[in-house]
């Protein structure tokens, strides 16, 4: 595979602000690539310095071994698709589309055939002659990316698009967008916080916060694997537990989680596996999605017994939150399978369990 | 709680009278124009003589021909100035001490015209300029650049950098970012701006009195020394075009603003 970008230390300051702190990674070509992270972990920042529009403070970066870190955006092979769009007001869909390619001093033929062409993969030839204030916020989005993508960029940047759309029209164009990509063949950069959105879509993520990479890996490695508690907690739900480690083994720990405050106590001793560097002692957090967890009705003597203390029927899912013997909440999702199974109600006792595989123990 | 303005007494009365200070004179003027005798008392006939009569007359003909070239090329060099000027303010990296030069732009807007004309008459005959035309075109040139500025700024202001982005993102040059995108979508303001300065310029009597020389009468100049023979309805014809001109560019002036609001 070849390396379509390839950040080397990045950073980036504004004043007293450092939005970026050497970042370092390589995107493949034809890659959908995620920039995942809350606002103001630099996501943006990093798209604006691919794109041209920020200058790095240091750091190299190569599209396709070129170094461009220094060429203006006009120079750069890279196309944006903007936030909030940004078509021409007064240039019609058509000419909006031919834009590029007319700076770029393409024929009329050429652009207009190329415009045409990049009209009907998004399915807007009808609206070719409509002003964009004319279209709908869907369809603004698609001659955004139509607009962007008529120069046969090497790199697509893409900047939030889907933030102004509403919900059913969002997951349609996810869908579409991650189609497109797999049609043109062009390395996409997808900017956002929404991680329903990264995960549905992206080839690989990279988690960011606070200027920092934090963790870079393919969906399932960042829901299943995350490296620390910022990832865990900021992809999907999941229930943080202190635990203190009492023995290592190669892949996994004994552990027992701690009690809540000094009227409960530990519980027994469980076997969790662990991924990253790991120290004895209260020193670790163990990571449970709530639907990896099972709750059942109260049998003997188990490790964990619990307390319900709410229920929330939502469709698909019951949603529990019940207090451990140890003191501490925990979030827990059963899916209701069929619709007369049996639900616990506030108050109930029950058993609680997790195939300890799916348990992660991440340092705290 | 608001309330409309009509909610308070007095208010219809209070409207009606200062519209009436106001366009009375005007409409008589006007209405007057068209009457066959010359009294502006007593009504004759319906006719256009006056009009005929008015641009028959050599000397309204050539201060006509003044008055429309100083405003077409002191509004057009006027908003050219302000457009560079609203582009550097707007779309620059502001200036240390940005406040006070758009202040000085504007100036000319606050200062009394007397004062500006006393100003540039001294000037130019202190750099020892023969006064005519070409006088009274730098004149109102000056004068004419704020009444540009204001609506291209205004309208800059209202299109995002973001555009701009967009622009050089799809490998547009600095220019081709400012012919292609920027400068199309300021036109509503250029227009408005050109055309507030062109009836400015049409009509300004006491800056282009003053620095106007022997035989450069502009058309409120002619009309002024019309006056002082006597009211004639020839005189009531030009006002009533004038009037006319003034209504009709003030008007498309607001329409191209208001127009342009929409596309934002």
């Amino acid at each position: 595979m070849t390396t379509a970008i390839s950040l080397k230390s990045v950073t980036k300051k504004f004043k007293d602000f450092q939005a970026l702190n050497e970042i370092s990674f390589d995107i493949q070509e034809g890659e959908f690539f995620t920039l995942l992270g809350p606002s103001g972990c630099g996501k943006t920042t990093l798209l604006r310095l691919l794109g041209g529009f920020e200058q790095t403070s240091t750091g190299v970066i190569e599209l396709f071994d070129e170094k461009i870190e220094n060429l203006p955006a006009n120079k750069r092979p890279i196309n944006t698709v903007f936030q909030h769009y940004s078509l021409f007001p007064h240039l019609t869909v058509h000419e909006n589309v031919q834009f590029g390619l007319k700076m770029q001093g393409v024929a009329k033929a050429e652009r207009v055939k190329r415009a045409d062409e990049m009209l009907a993969l998004v399915q807007l030839e009808k609206f070719a002659d409509r002003k964009p204030n004319q279209l709908s916020g869907g369809q603004q989005q698609r001659v955004a990316l139509a607009r962007a993508l008529a120069p046969r960029p090497k790199l697509l940047l893409l900047d939030e698009p889907l933030s102004a759309l509403d919900l059913k029209l969002r997951q349609n164009m996810r869908l579409e967008l991650k189609k497109i990509q797999q049609q043109t063949g062009i390395t996409f950069v997808f900017v956002t916080h929404d991680q329903e959105e990264a995960l549905t879509m992206s080839d690989r993520i990279a988690v960011m916060s606070a200027g920092h990479l934090q963790q870079l890996g393919t969906p399932s490695e960042i829901y299943e694997e995350p490296v620390n508690e910022f990832v865990a907690d900021f992809i999907g739900e999941t229930n943080l537990l202190n635990v203190n480690v009492l023995k290592k083994g190669e892949h996994s720990a004994d552990v027992t989680i701690q009690a809540y405050d000094t009227e409960h106590h530990d519980s027994a001793v469980i076997q969790v596996p662990y991924f990253n560097r790991l120290f004895l002692g209260p020193t670790a957090k163990l990571s449970i999605r709530p639907e990896r967890i099972t709750i059942g009705p109260l049998t003997g003597e188990t490790p964990l017994t619990a307390i319900v203390e709410q229920s929330i029927y939502m469709g698909t899912d019951t949603q529990y939150i019940v207090t451990l013997n140890t003191g501490c909440e925990l979030l827990i999702r059963s899916q209701n399978i069929t619709s007369e199974k049996k639900t616990f109600e506030q108050g109930d006792k029950v058993n609680i369990s997790f195939d300890l595989s799916t348990a992660r123990l991440i340092r705290g | 709680m608001k309330h409309s303005i009509s909610y308070y007494p007095g208010t219809k009365p209070i409207t009606i009278l200062c519209l009436f200070i106001l366009y009375t004179p005007l409409i008589v003027i006007s209405l007057y124009s068209f009457n066959s005798l010359r009294s502006i008392t007593t009504w004759g006939e319906f006719t256009f003589d006056w009009y005929i009569k008015a641009f028959s007359n050599p000397a309204i003909q050539n201060a006509t021909m003044n008055s429309l070239l100083i405003a077409v090329l002191a509004s057009s060099i006027a908003t050219l100035i302000a457009l560079a000027a609203a582009m550097g303010m707007l779309r620059g990296a502001p200036l240390r001490k940005q406040k006070i030069v758009v202040g000085v732009i504007n100036l000319p807007l606050l200062l009394p015209e007397i004062v500006v004309a006393v100003a540039s008459l001294i000037f130019f005959i202190a750099i020892d300029m023969t006064l005519g035309l070409g006088t009274i075109l730098l004149a109102h040139i000056v004068f004419c650049i704020p009444f540009a500025y204001l609506p291209i700024s205004t309208r800059l202001k209202d299109i995002k950098q973001s555009f701009d982005e967009a622009a050089y993102d799809l490998y547009a040059s600095r220019w081709q970012a400012f012919r292609h995108v920027t400068l199309p979508m300021a036109m509503p303001g250029i227009v408005s701006g050109l055309m507030l300065a062109f009836v400015v310029s049409l009509d300004d009597f006491i800056v282009a009195n003053m620095v106007a020389g022997p035989g450069s009468s502009t058309l409120p100049m002619t009309i002024y020394s019309m006056l002082r023979i006597g009211l004639t309805p020839e005189i009531n014809a030009i006002s009533t075009i004038l009037l006319l001109i003034s209504i009709l560019f003030v008007t498309a002036s607001w329409w191209c603003n208001r127009s342009s609001k929409s596309t934002t």
